[in-house]
């Protein structure tokens, strides 16, 4: 407990830091969100309306004063306003959240079911006909693109097998099926690898061959010893991925038209949309930090000799 | 009676001879010696045995046979029945035969769990009352642990507890003494004595010419997997004939400390 509260407070400075970069950034970038709608429009401006335009939303007030502004507003619970539809940040951003959060649970849990049977079938069949398929299997979804697997899939789930609709209208288990395959196609070909070869380590350890001696079936130590061993890296596998994953998918959201957070972080850098990318940067922060801290008390749980040296320390 | 056999039993890690015309036998209530330097078979017969040799590694010719049947015959499910319960081993460094992060207590009541019904409650009774038996400290404590929180000797002594659970005809001791301390290896020979006393035989290998001269009946001499000489414990080690033999006990005796022991004629 003392743990957990340690390293949510570390989560401060973190976010700080991290928006505070990000704001400098931001404008080193060169230009800002007036001067992007205007080449957007292509309409031609004098420079008082500009400077006027600017002046509106605070942005001809120097560098840090903004930053100590934002920060202000957002210790008050506000996050501002997006400068490009004027509605509120954080609803826009909570809005776009369940889609992001469907497809990034349905993509892991086949990326899971996909890469953990076949990563241990390939190690425990080492060398054998099964390895060699599957290894094979991971290589070409290794060296597949997102947006080549989407057309792909695309081509056969939905153009002729009729099975998923191209483009999602709403967030239903039909929707999110061809984003999530497409992404845990990517994702268990590498995983798949990862998985093989931390069984393989597992397997080469004296307590399998010990296990055998004492004359215990290998499935059993399988399940209880080795994979509980090999729980904590498929978990920080597992816990980046997701953290990558609920930052939003740009590609793949952007190719099946899926409203996620990944979209509206594009969007917005490209209209230099100050407070929507504050948001996304420290939603990005906080999932960071949250899922490293559920991924170390994972450990903690898994494995006996860093629950009890870490309490030895406390 | 005869309950082990090795007849002209060939190894090849890689198809490389690693062991060759091995042949030898164990009598039901007898202590076997295995004897030589590093590298010169001893593990690896053992191994063989149980049909637990490492990758690459084959029995090529010859018969092993425990109670008459040819163990190389078995299939990998009927070797797994005999395993631990019929023959039992224990190696060098029992803690890294147990896995690191599941709690002794639950490895104990998995090997019992594979060889017949049994409650973990039942498992666990029957375990604390042979730590009890061994004399452990707090028996209910090592249950609780995970085999990184005990000691080397304390790991050794629960593989012994745990053979002496399963009370196989034949133990395997694969150096089970060599990498503990003076107090915990005299614990562990005491207790693997016990065993032998419940009826099991034993083979046991070892670097230490002063055990195999305090508790064996037969001792086998191995160089570069090759053997030099087998016979009684008292005519190998006071009557060698091998040249090899006589350098291992020359070697062996300057360090030895008394003349204690079955083969000097005594009792254990």
């Amino acid at each position: 407990m003392k743990y957990t509260i340690k390293r949510l407070l570390g989560l401060i400075p973190i976010l700080l830091a991290i928006t505070f970069l990000s704001f400098g950034m931001m404008r080193l970038a060169g230009s800002d969100v007036v001067e992007q709608k205007m080449f957007n429009t292509g309409q031609v401006v004098s420079e008082a309306q500009l400077q006027a335009a600017k002046a509106e939303l605070g942005l001809d007030r120097p560098f840090i004063i903004q930053y100590g502004s934002w920060l202000n507003n957002l210790l008050h619970g506000d996050m501002g306003v997006s400068y490009v539809s004027g509605k509120n940040v954080f609803d826009s951003f909570v809005e776009k959240l369940p889609a992001t959060l469907y497809l990034t649970v349905a993509s892991i849990f086949l990326t899971v079911i996909i890469s953990i049977p076949l990563g241990i079938i390939s190690a425990v069949y080492k060398n054998k006909i099964w390895d060699y398929l599957i290894r094979f299997l991971s290589f070409i979804g290794n060296s597949l693109p997102n947006f080549f697997v989407s057309l792909v899939l695309m081509y056969i789930l939905s153009i002729k097998l009729k099975l998923f609709p191209i483009i999602s209208k709403e967030v239903s288990l039909q929707s999110v099926a061809m984003p999530a395959i497409t992404l845990a196609i990517a994702m268990s070909a590498k995983y798949l690898r990862q998985v093989r070869a931390t069984v393989l380590d597992e397997l080469g350890k004296d307590y399998i061959l010990g296990a055998k001696a004492r004359g215990v079936k290998f499935s059993i130590t399988l399940w209880k010893s080795v994979m509980r061993a090999c729980l904590v890296t498929i978990i920080t596998l597992l816990a980046l991925s997701i953290g990558s994953l609920l930052g939003g998918t740009a590609i793949v959201e952007a190719i099946f038209m899926w409203d996620g957070v990944g979209k509206l972080a594009v969007d917005a850098i490209n209209m230099r949309d100050y407070p929507i990318i504050q948001a996304y940067v420290m939603w990005m922060a906080i999932i960071y930090v949250t899922v490293n801290l559920v991924t170390d008390l994972s450990y903690r749980l898994l494995d006996p000799r860093i629950r009890l040296e870490d309490a030895a320390h406390e | 009676m005869e309950i082990l056999k090795l007849d002209s039993v060939q190894i090849t890690y890689d198809g490389i001879p690693v062991a060759e015309d091995i042949s030898f036998s164990l009598n039901e209530g007898e202590i076997l010696g295995v004897v030589g330097e590093s590298g010169s078979g001893k593990s690896t017969i053992i191994k063989a045995v149980v049909g637990l040799l490492n990758s690459g590694g084959a029995v090529k010719n010859g018969t092993i046979r425990y109670k008459g049947e040819n163990l190389l015959e078995k299939s990998e499910r009927q070797l797994r029945q005999i395993r631990g319960k019929e023959i039992g081993m224990i190696s060098q460094n029992a803690s890294t035969t147990f896995c690191p992060i599941r709690k002794v207590g639950d490895q104990i009541y998995e090997t019992l769990r594979a060889h017949g019904k049994i409650s973990k409650r039942e498992a666990k009774t029957k375990t604390l009352d042979i730590f009890n038996k061994l004399n452990f400290m707090d028996g209910e404590k090592v249950w609780n642990s995970y085999p990184f929180q005990l000691s080397g000797g304390m790991n050794q002594r629960v593989a012994v507890a745990l053979a002496m659970l399963l009370e196989p005809k034949i133990l395997l001791s694969d150096e089970a003494t060599s990498a503990l301390d003076n107090i915990s290896r005299n614990q562990v020979i005491s207790e693997l004595i016990k065993l032998y006393d419940m009826g099991t035989s034993v083979i046991f290998v070892t670097h230490d010419i002063d055990i195999v001269e305090s508790i064996c009946d037969k001792v086998l001499v191995l160089k570069d997997g090759r053997m030099q000489e087998y016979g009684s414990a008292k005519q190998v080690l006071f009557n060698p004939q091998n040249q090899y033999t006589k350098h291992l006990i020359q070697c062996t005796r300057q360090l030895r400390g008394t003349g204690y022991g079955k083969a000097a004629g005594n009792e254990v």
